[in-house]
């Protein structure tokens, strides 16, 4: 890719020359040569350049940095789509970036323009975790770019885009041919795509549709939908327990019930990021080995009280700590 | 029910002693009452007369041609025998075995792999789990079992995935005079056993604690160091008999006893069992003979200190590591409470056969193992 920079637009070719696309164009506003009279803007009035000059030196600097990288052209195309949306108001902007760390002159490039722009613009790299997004508020952010060549799953997007405020911009790119198959339905709710060679850009606008499409397939509703069972593998596992207290005790039951507290134990580590009380698998846990050690004392024909008592002391501990999480 | 082919994998060739270990002694256990078969396969350290305690149980000795490391051979042997392999197990979250793990399950996606952590809390938190291979053998075991409670709960929140408390316990036909120990066989004897001097045992602090407790002891204890000694502990305990000419006499360092009856024999006769290590990986064996010959525990604060002595009711907590006055204060207050060491014995051999005896931990490993393949099953 070879970049070319114009008095008032900067513009990306292909290498053999066979496509270009325009990235930045100069704004027509009135003393636009002149930011620091311009009202939006307070915090570099000492600061004798202009938004155009500055964006030039950030896009030299991402050239400098990563034009040997195959993303380089997925880098500048994010920074074109991001363009607009950071000149638009004065309002702070909060943009995330999850992706490969190793995007180093991308990430200070754009850090650098923002932070010209406005000082308390915010740009937040996520460490490369699916799990990251269960941290973060939905529908605050202003921007959102992602990688897809390094999402492990496509809920992994659907996490990260429901984070994007309504009329905020989610921005997914590519540096493969073609995205994986999975992801196809979502490449066609973009409402604008970019293909430069290799490189490809999907921009969506965040709108209440959108929202509604997006929202079944997240990790949020991934654990709504997984509590429901929970909830009645856990009643299960409480009859099991009643019963065998009582005397009633079950030896067919005992390897579903063991085999239910381990479904129990995955989907609590599923859900992790959201749980309150970290012990909770652990607890699952304990009252599995409970109900294994009695299976163990009946096939053995022992004293089965001290397995009782423990049965019973593990599993009012967990449903305790149940009650408590999910009430 | 499925009986299982098993095959155990030591990371290292196997030492002789590791045979009546936890390593072995577990899948052995499991295979008597469970198990089709076991088979140890190892390149050859050194002879084996242990092996003979095992009846059943198989040794494949590895070939040491062209210089193949011992898991290079592992890996061959189980990519031409993996059909015969239907439980492997390995011991040790080692990174010896990620080639050997993607084998198996290359070969016998069907098969089932537990590990067991034989872990301490230093190594969880050095573990390099974002290394993507290591990380894969992690996912490529089935069952995962830590030897204390307090690591369960560690290595569970860290790797967010079931971990199982299997605790190193006793295989009590190995122990014939354990059954009949009485406290009546008892004498005022602390004992401890182990490798005296290495880095992790603090075995220092056993002999000094002992000298400061000695002058408050009303009636005469002995101390026994049972173990290898490494040459810096020599010299340690050689200072020691010259500062202390009085107290020598009453410390013995017996060397390494690998005549199990007369090991049983002082287990038998010692009231105390003393450890004082700053880090175990995963529960040192000796806890659960101990205890099972009703010795009461004094232990410092090691992960699995907490359930070797069910919370402190069963023996005494040193919390800081390395601290003499204080091990010598418990050491002295648990030689002096004689009422205390005589109920703790029933009380400690009830608890240990109720909580460690393998014949009925390798039950609860078959639920595992009988969930793990149902699992796999409904794949």
């Amino acid at each position: 890719m070879n970049i070319i920079f114009n008095d008032d637009n900067i513009i990306l070719h292909t290498e053999d020359g066979s496509a270009s696309c325009t990235l930045f164009v100069k704004p027509d506003i009135a003393d636009y040569g002149n930011v620091t009279a311009r009202p939006l803007v307070k915090s570099y009035h000492l600061v004798r350049e202009t938004v155009w000059e500055r964006l030039v030196r950030c896009v030299k600097t991402l050239e400098a940095g990563s034009l040997s990288d195959t993303r380089f052209g997925c880098y500048v195309l994010v920074f074109s789509a991001l363009y607009p949306l950071l000149l638009s108001d004065s309002q702070a902007k909060n943009i995330l970036y999850y992706g490969l760390p190793d995007a180093g002159s991308f990430h200070t490039a754009l850090r650098d323009f923002m932070g010209f722009l406005r000082e308390d613009n915010c740009f937040v790299l996520l460490p490369h975790n699916p799990s990251v997004f269960s941290g973060l508020a939905g529908n605050t952010w202003h921007a959102a770019i992602i990688e897809l060549d390094s999402c492990d799953s496509l809920r992994t997007v659907y996490d990260a885009m429901t984070k994007v405020r309504t009329n905020g911009t989610v921005l997914l790119y590519t540096a493969k041919a073609a995205p994986a198959d999975d992801m196809e339905p979502l490449i066609n709710l973009a409402s604008k795509k970019i293909c430069l060679s290799s490189c490809a850009l999907y921009v969506y606008i965040m709108d209440d549709e959108l929202s509604s499409i997006l929202a079944p397939c997240t990790s949020e509703a991934l654990v709504l939908a997984g509590t429901e069972t929970l909830v009645k593998q856990i009643e299960a596992v409480r009859t099991f327990v009643e019963n065998t207290t009582q005397g009633q005790y079950d030896p067919a039951c005992c390897l579903h019930t063991v085999r239910q507290l381990g479904q129990i134990e995955n989907t609590l580590f599923a859900f992790y990021d959201y749980l309150e009380d970290p012990l909770l698998p652990v607890r699952a846990n304990t009252l599995k080995e409970a109900v294994m050690d009695c299976q163990a004392v009946m096939e053995e024909h022992g004293d089965a009280q001290v397995c009782l008592e423990n049965l019973t002391s593990a599993a009012c501990a967990f449903f305790a700590a149940v009650e408590r999480e999910f009430r | 029910m499925r009986e299982y082919r098993i095959c155990v994998v030591p990371a290292y060739p196997l030492e002789n002693v590791q045979l009546l270990k936890d390593r072995v002694l577990i899948p052995y256990v499991y295979y008597r009452q469970f198990g089709a078969s076991m088979t140890i396969i190892t390149q050859q350290k050194e002879e084996y007369p242990y092996l003979a305690s095992l009846p059943g149980a198989q040794l494949h000795i590895l070939p040491c041609r062209n210089a193949a490391s011992h898991m290079e051979a592992a890996v061959n042997y189980v990519t031409a025998h993996h059909s015969e392999i239907d439980l492997l197990f390995l011991f040790g979250a080692r990174l010896e075995y990620m080639d050997l793990a993607a084998c198996y399950k290359a070969h016998r996606p069907d098969g089932i792999i537990y590990l067991k952590l034989d872990m301490n809390s230093g190594w969880a938190n050095a573990l390099p789990l974002d290394f993507e291979p290591y990380a894969a053998f992690l996912r490529s075991c089935d069952i995962i079992s830590c030897e204390c409670r307090r690591l369960q709960q560690l290595i569970s929140q860290k790797w967010r995935r079931p971990v199982e408390y299997i605790p190193n316990g006793l295989y009590y036909p190995l122990y014939p005079a354990m059954r009949d120990t009485a406290y009546a066989d008892k004498e005022n004897i602390i004992l401890t056993v182990g490798r005296l001097g290495s880095a992790q045992k603090n075995s220092h602090v056993l002999l000094y604690a002992y000298a400061l407790s000695f002058l408050q002891l009303k009636t005469t204890w002995e101390l026994i160091m049972i173990g290898s000694v490494t040459p810096e502990f020599r010299e340690i305990y050689d200072v020691f008999c010259r500062e202390f000419p009085e107290i020598a006499p009453h410390v013995r360092l017996t060397g390494i006893i690998t005549d199990k009856a007369l090991l049983h024999s002082y287990y038998r006769r010692a009231k105390i069992f003393a450890l004082t290590s700053e880090m175990e990986g995963g529960c040192p064996n000796v806890y659960a003979e101990a205890a099972g010959f009703g010795c009461t525990i004094l232990t410092t604060d090691i992960d699995c200190a907490q359930d070797m002595t069910d919370h402190g009711r069963l023996g005494r907590i040193v919390k800081t590591f390395g601290d003499i006055p204080a091990y010598a204060n418990a050491l002295s207050s648990l030689c002096a409470d004689q009422a205390y060491l005589e109920s703790n014995f029933d009380a400690v051999r009830k608890y240990i056969r109720n909580c460690f005896d393998y014949e009925h931990i390798v039950k609860r490993l078959r639920l595992l193992i009988d969930c793990a393949a149902l699992e796999k099953d409904s794949l």
